[in-house]
């Protein structure tokens, strides 16, 4: 458990004991409902919620579901109970974000989802990352590297999430879209079904072997760069063929700085974090609100890493708050 | 059945039971039909229900295990739309713990209108659908290890089971109408031939009938016993009906015979099909031939009618239908087939009613009256254009019959008469008439004895003739009456108000006229006799200087007065033709008062009047205006002032109103007097051209009258106002306001100089006698005084008739009386009336007396010698005519010719005083001082009988026009450049 979860748990506990009227910054409540906060990217945007809502006057809880529906759902039916003024919401899935808004709906209380979508229902705002761009702008940096390089007439694989997912076809068709003005040929499209470091190493070395041509590597996902790492150096292509992520990891921040990665596409789960609370701020206030919201993904690279790391450290890693 | 307006049908009556019968038991059997057709759909309904229960019940349990709410929702919302459940409801045991209620429920259902919806557990309407179900079942909601997880709830439709049934009800009804239909006909056809067809036979020997409708043949009986009593029945009614018809004919022969011997046409109406019924006479009428009318319809009738008579034709005669009339009576016109117009007169009434009242048959006569009609439109067309053209005369008419009442009057003559319009009507007396017109006020009976009035008026009333008549509203009529034979009195009243308007108008301007002539004579007539009187004295011989100076100084003013007079005429006439102008000028108000006082304090204090003059704003403050008209505008007032105050003061006072701001500053001069005033109504003829008070005034004043309208004419060509403020004997305060501007103040100098005046010495005695002057004017008294002394008479003053009688009373008398005539107090003319009839009285001996008057015309000679004066001397009067006058009635009186040897004396100009003076005046011309005017008569007098008289006189009229800057420059060249006789 983090820190981040213990301090979450305390205060939950601290609610409850109070019955929420116990000493906490602000008259008003806000409830995070998340589908796993153990996941670094959920983490992070509890730390923008929380600081956000704080420094707005409000007070805040974060309710982790652990990926369990009836967790998520008992989850629900505190915070309906305790009459919170309004949720932000990281459902395990959009099918139950349905319910869930029903359920909010029904209590009168207001909800902005971040991130995750939901299959319908009534929401003020949805707040989630411009994969389309951040995927687009990605592959720009990668086109630039492979022309520095002099490799553009070799060709880039690509280790996808899924493909069904809304946010996989996004930062795919976005990515394909800068090789294609680039002239730059895709070799191979490789979906992860499991996430483990295996399955990523064995696509990347299926990729490498069928495709003598290739010069660069694109990892939608961040946590498994190792296996790919690991698949083109026993391939004996270190140094030949490039690697870019999406998402990122701390040691990024390095890897990028000394070429070990060309780049990475970074989505702000702090900024949304923020944003959400915000957007909940202005609804509660009687201000308009935009029903959906686009925020845009960092493409970081080695040229631009020195300048985008302040915003980096704070809005990527939510390191700034610590 | 007899008496009934709809009778039923008997075979109808019978058809339907029949029918009816059918009916009942085949709807029966269909019932019966139905009823087992619904069993078997509600058995197959709940097999359904069973099946699909089961189906949902293993479905759904998975999803409410794993709290996938969403997911079973999703499920229950595609089973509710694709399939015919009034609704699905779950109950979700799972969901309620974790949210900690009794009872979470949820699922789907068709709402009103049909379409799928949410259920809501708080939602009425749902819950009243939902139990309106047809059917409804349950199951429990099972996991896997055997926990009851909720229950699951189907609600059925009934929809399916309605809709096989009414198609099962459908099939039923179609084959029961068609067994129905046949059994029907199949009975009715029974009844026909068994009852009907016998029935039809017998109706028809009743229905073979003669032209009066009665049956030919007697009913015959079909062979139903049931009948004999009804045919009896007709048998007897057909025997009665065939006896009454022909008493009918009998009675209808007798009526025609009537008609045709009243040459009536005749007509019977059927209102409600509107047919009409018309005899030949009736078409004749109208010369048509009775088949060519026929059919004969209301429209027929109608379409005949005159325009005209068709509004008030079909009024009356709808107005008799609903029975506001007693009966249909009236006349119209209708078109004859030759095209010319039948005057009608119809009459008619209604002889058959409905059960409700209501006509249903109306007949009636017409009558040709086109004759009788003729001969009235030929008598009022006669009456028409007798009082059209009576009309026309264009002036009152009236005829009295011979009893003196009105016949008729035309509009001109009520017009005449408003006052008794009321009157005015046939049958009224004239006496009647004309008393009540004095009685209101008639205008002609005015100033007359209502009585005596009226006396007259009935006396020239009936003997005839013309009368001239002021009738109401002002107007003037001349009245001429006539009798005619049968004793009528015919009048007209000639309306001649314009006539007597321009009449009055020509008096009226004749008199004016004759009065302005005569003020014109007479203020003419006076001052001319001082200069020709003093004239004459200049021309004889061995005048001694002071006397001429005198002479010379009258004559000068007796001209200034002339001058004066004709200056008025001359500026009246100038305002009149729009022609007089105003100059703009530097005016000092104080200044011009100064000159006014020095103006006129000479006659104010001989009338032994106080004069003062004050200016009542800023010292030396000056302003933009006509500083010469101002001038005049208050010498006339001044003069007027002075002429009618005959003790007290005179003030004259001038201050600026308005002047914060320079566009409404105003200067107001008021002149004041504790004289006679002026009566409040005579005060608006004041500002009138030659009106004064009354013509006593002008005797006992003088003037012309133009004075005040000048003043008032002037300052309303400044834009400016005049008034008085005046009540008989208590003085008057005349005023006038005029806007001027104030401009920058300056410092002024004044100058006044007046000269005095010297007396002349008595001429020597030529006449032996004493003569009484009776002489209002000092002038003319001067004057004649000084004549009669020349020629030798001794001579005695009076200043009026009152004065003169006085002093013959008690001093001793004269030898003769030279009487002025307009004088005031008591004139010439009065004065000796009283003494004639005192030396009547008296018995003393005759005065002779001689008229003196400037009234010269033949009827003021003949007022004289009526008055019992001698003679007449008019003026001015001649040194001769006076001799002579003195040789005529003093015949001791030695006479010498005095004509002979009269010359002009050429005197040496005396420069020093003549150049002192011009030095003087110069000044005085160069601001425009009025004073300037004295001082030039006082040079042109210290200048007489010397060349320089002459020069001066060139330069008088200048200074007369107030063309100040003309007359100053020629004074300057005559000082610089006299000519050879005037020089130094």
């Amino acid at each position: 458990m983090t820190r981040w979860q213990k301090i979450a748990s305390t205060l939950l506990l601290a609610w409850l004991a109070t019955g929420w009227n116990g000493a906490q910054a602000g008259d008003k409540r806000i409830a995070y409902l998340v589908s796993d906060q153990r996941i670094p990217f959920w983490d992070i945007l509890w730390r923008g919620v929380a600081s956000k809502a704080g420094s707005l006057g409000y007070t805040a809880v974060a309710l982790s579901a652990e990926n369990d529906a009836k967790r998520e759902l008992e989850n629900v039916a505190r915070v309906l109970r305790e009459k919170v003024d309004g949720i932000v919401l990281s459902p395990t899935n959009s099918s139950a974000a349905v319910t869930i808004l029903k359920l909010a709906g029904k209590a009168g209380i207001p909800v902005v989802i971040a991130d995750i979508g939901t299959d319908g229902g009534d929401y003020v705002s949805y707040i989630a990352s411009d994969n389309f761009t951040g995927a687009y702008e990605i592959g720009k940096v990668l086109v630039a590297a492979l022309k520095a390089r002099g490799w553009q007439d070799g060709s880039v694989g690509i280790i996808s999430i899924p493909q069904k997912r809304a946010n996989g076809k996004a930062r795919t068709a976005g990515f394909m879209k800068a090789l294609d003005e680039a002239g730059i040929r895709s070799a191979d499209l490789k979906q992860q079904v499991d996430f483990s470091y295996q399955e990523t190493y064995d696509h990347a070395r299926e990729i490498i072997a069928r495709h003598p041509q290739l010069r660069a590597l694109w990892l939608q996902g961040s946590d498994r760069y190792q296996g790919a790492l690991d698949a083109i150096a026993d391939a004996g292509r270190k140094g030949e063929v490039l690697l870019v992520c999406f998402d990122a990891e701390p040691e990024f921040i390095d890897m990028i700085g000394n070429g070990t990665l060309v780049g990475a596409a970074m989505q702000q789960p702090f900024l949304m974090g923020e944003e959400s609370v915000a957007a909940l701020d202005a609804h509660l206030k009687g201000k308009a609100v935009a029903h959906n919201r686009l925020l845009s993904i960092l493409p970081v690279s080695t040229e631009n890493i020195g300048n985008l790391l302040p915003v980096i450290r704070r809005n990527v890693l939510g390191q700034e708050t610590r | 059945m007899a008496g009934s307006a709809h009778p039923r049908s008997l075979y109808a009556l019978l058809g339907g039971l029949t029918g009816i019968a059918v009916v009942v038991v085949l709807g029966i059997h269909a019932m019966l039909t139905i009823g087992a057709q619904r069993a078997r759909l509600e058995a197959d309904i709940k097999r359904e229900a069973t099946t699909t229960l089961t189906r949902l019940q293993r479905t759904i349990a998975p999803f409410v295990e794993a709290y996938a709410v969403n997911e079973y929702h999703h499920l229950i919302a595609q089973e509710v739309a694709e399939h015919d459940h009034v609704g699905i409801v779950v109950r979700d045991d799972n969901m309620a713990r974790v949210l900690g209620e009794d009872a979470y429920r949820g699922g789907w259902l068709r709402g009103e209108d049909g379409r799928p919806v949410e259920f809501d557990p708080e939602d009425a309407v749902q819950a009243r659908l939902l139990a309106a179900s047809f059917r409804i079942e349950r199951r429990s909601l099972v996991a896997s290890d055997g926990n009851v997880l909720g229950e699951i709830t189907l609600y059925l439709s009934d929809r399916r089971l309605r809709e096989e049934l009414r198609a099962t009800l459908a099939g039923e009804v179609a084959g029961t109408a068609t067994v129905a239909a046949v059994l029907i006909a199949l009975l009715l056809l029974l009844l026909n031939r068994a009852l009907v067809r016998p029935l039809n036979a017998m109706a028809a020997d009743i229905g073979d009938v003669d032209a009066n409708g009665i049956p030919r043949h007697m009913p015959q009986n079909p062979g139903y016993r049931e009948l004999t009593p009804l045919i009896d029945a007709l048998s007897a009614m057909i025997v009665e009906t065939r006896r009454s018809r022909d008493s009918l004919a009998e009675e209808r022969i007798k009526l025609q015979s009537v008609i045709d011997g009243a040459y009536a046409g005749t007509w019977v109406w059927s209102v409600r099909s509107g047919e009409i019924e018309i005899n030949a006479r009736w078409a004749e009428m109208l010369g048509y031939p009775r088949e060519e009318l026929t059919p004969c319809t209301v429209d027929t009738w109608k379409n005949n009618l005159h325009p005209d008579d068709v509004p008030p034709t079909l009024a009356q005669l709808e107005r008799y239908l609903a029975g506001s009339l007693p009966e249909f009576r009236t006349e119209f016109r209708m078109r004859h087939k030759q095209g010319h117009w039948v005057w009608i007169h119809a009459s008619g009434l209604v002889f058959e009613r409905a059960a409700d009242g209501t006509p249903t048959k109306m007949s009636g006569i017409h009558l040709d009256i086109s004759e009788r009609k003729a001969a009235e439109f030929k008598l009022q067309q006669s009456e028409a254009i007798l009082r059209s053209s009576v009309d026309a005369i264009g002036e009152a008419f009236v005829i009295f019959d011979a009893d003196d009442r009105l016949v008729y009057c035309n509009e001109g003559y009520r017009q005449t008469y408003p006052s008794v319009a009321e009157l005015l009507r046939p049958g009224t007396t004239f006496d009647d008439i004309i008393r009540t017109w004095a009685e209101r006020g008639a205008p002609d009976v005015a100033t007359r004895d209502v009585a005596s009035w009226i006396k007259e008026r009935l006396a020239r009333h009936r003997d005839g003739g013309i009368v001239i008549q002021h009738a109401d509203n002002d107007r003037w009529v001349r009245i001429v009456e006539k009798r005619t034979p049968e004793g009528f009195t015919v009048g007209f009243r000639v309306d001649i108000t314009e006539l007597m308007r321009a009449r009055r108008a020509a008096e009226d301007a004749v008199a004016a006229k004759s009065r302005f002539l005569a003020t014109m004579s007479h203020e003419i007539r006076t001052p001319m006799n001082g200069i020709l009187g003093m004239a004459q004295l200049l021309l004889a011989p061995e005048v001694p200087d002071t006397e001429r100076r005198d002479c010379a100084r009258v004559i000068l003013h007796s001209g200034q007065t002339l001058l004066a007079l004709l200056n008025d005429i001359l500026d009246l006439s100038k305002v009149e033709a729009g022609k007089l102008t105003i100059e703009k000028s530097v005016v000092d108000p104080g200044e011009l008062l100064h000159e006014i006082a020095a103006l006129f304090t000479e006659n104010a204090r001989q009338k032994g009047l106080e004069l003062s003059c004050r200016w009542l704003g800023p010292e030396g403050r000056r302003y933009e205006g006509d500083a010469n008209r101002l001038r005049q505008m208050l010498a006339n007032l001044v003069s007027n002032a002075v002429k009618f105050t005959p003790r007290g003061a005179v003030t004259v006072e001038a201050r600026a109103t308005g002047a914060q701001v320079p566009e409404e500053s105003h200067l107001e001069f008021v002149v004041g007097d504790t004289g006679i005033g002026i009566p409040v109504e005579k005060q608006d003829l004041l500002f009138q051209p030659f009106s004064q008070i009354d013509d006593s005034s002008t005797r006992q004043h003088g003037g012309t009258g133009l004075g005040l309208s000048i003043v008032k004419s002037l300052a309303s060509l400044m834009g400016g106002e005049v008034g008085v403020d005046s009540a008989a004997g208590r003085g008057a305060r005349f005023w006038f306001r005029v806007p001027a501007r104030p401009l920058t103040a300056q410092g002024d100098t004044r100058q006044n100089q007046r000269a005095g005046t010297s007396s002349a010495e008595a001429a020597a005695r030529r006449f032996a006698g004493r003569v009484l002057i009776v002489e209002d004017n000092p002038t003319n008294r001067l004057v004649i005084d000084k004549l009669l002394r020349k020629l030798g008479a001794d001579t005695c003053l009076a200043e009026n008739g009152h004065h003169a009688l006085d002093l013959l009373a008690t001093a001793e008398p004269p030898n003769l009386v030279l009487m002025d005539v307009q004088m005031p107090e008591m004139d010439g003319l009065t004065a000796t009336r009283t003494l004639r009839e005192r030396e009547a009285a008296g018995g003393g001996p005759r005065l002779p007396v001689v008229a003196l008057t400037a009234d010269a015309f033949p009827e003021d000679r003949a007022a004289c010698f009526a008055a019992g004066m001698d003679d007449f001397l008019a003026k001015p009067v001649k040194l001769d005519a006076l001799a002579a006058m003195l040789e005529k009635w003093l015949p001791d009186a030695a006479s010498t010719p005095i004509d002979a040897g009269l010359a002009v004396p050429t005197q040496p100009v005396d420069w020093p005083a003549v150049r002192a003076r011009i030095e003087a005046l110069l000044p005085l011309l160069a601001n425009a001082r009025f004073s300037a005017i004295d001082a030039f008569a006082e040079l042109q007098a210290l200048a007489a009988g010397t060349p320089l008289a002459g020069e001066l006189a060139k330069i008088a009229p200048d200074l007369q026009a107030f063309r100040f800057a003309a007359a100053q420059a020629a004074l300057t060249r005559l000082l610089e450049t006299p000519t050879a006789d005037a020089r130094p």
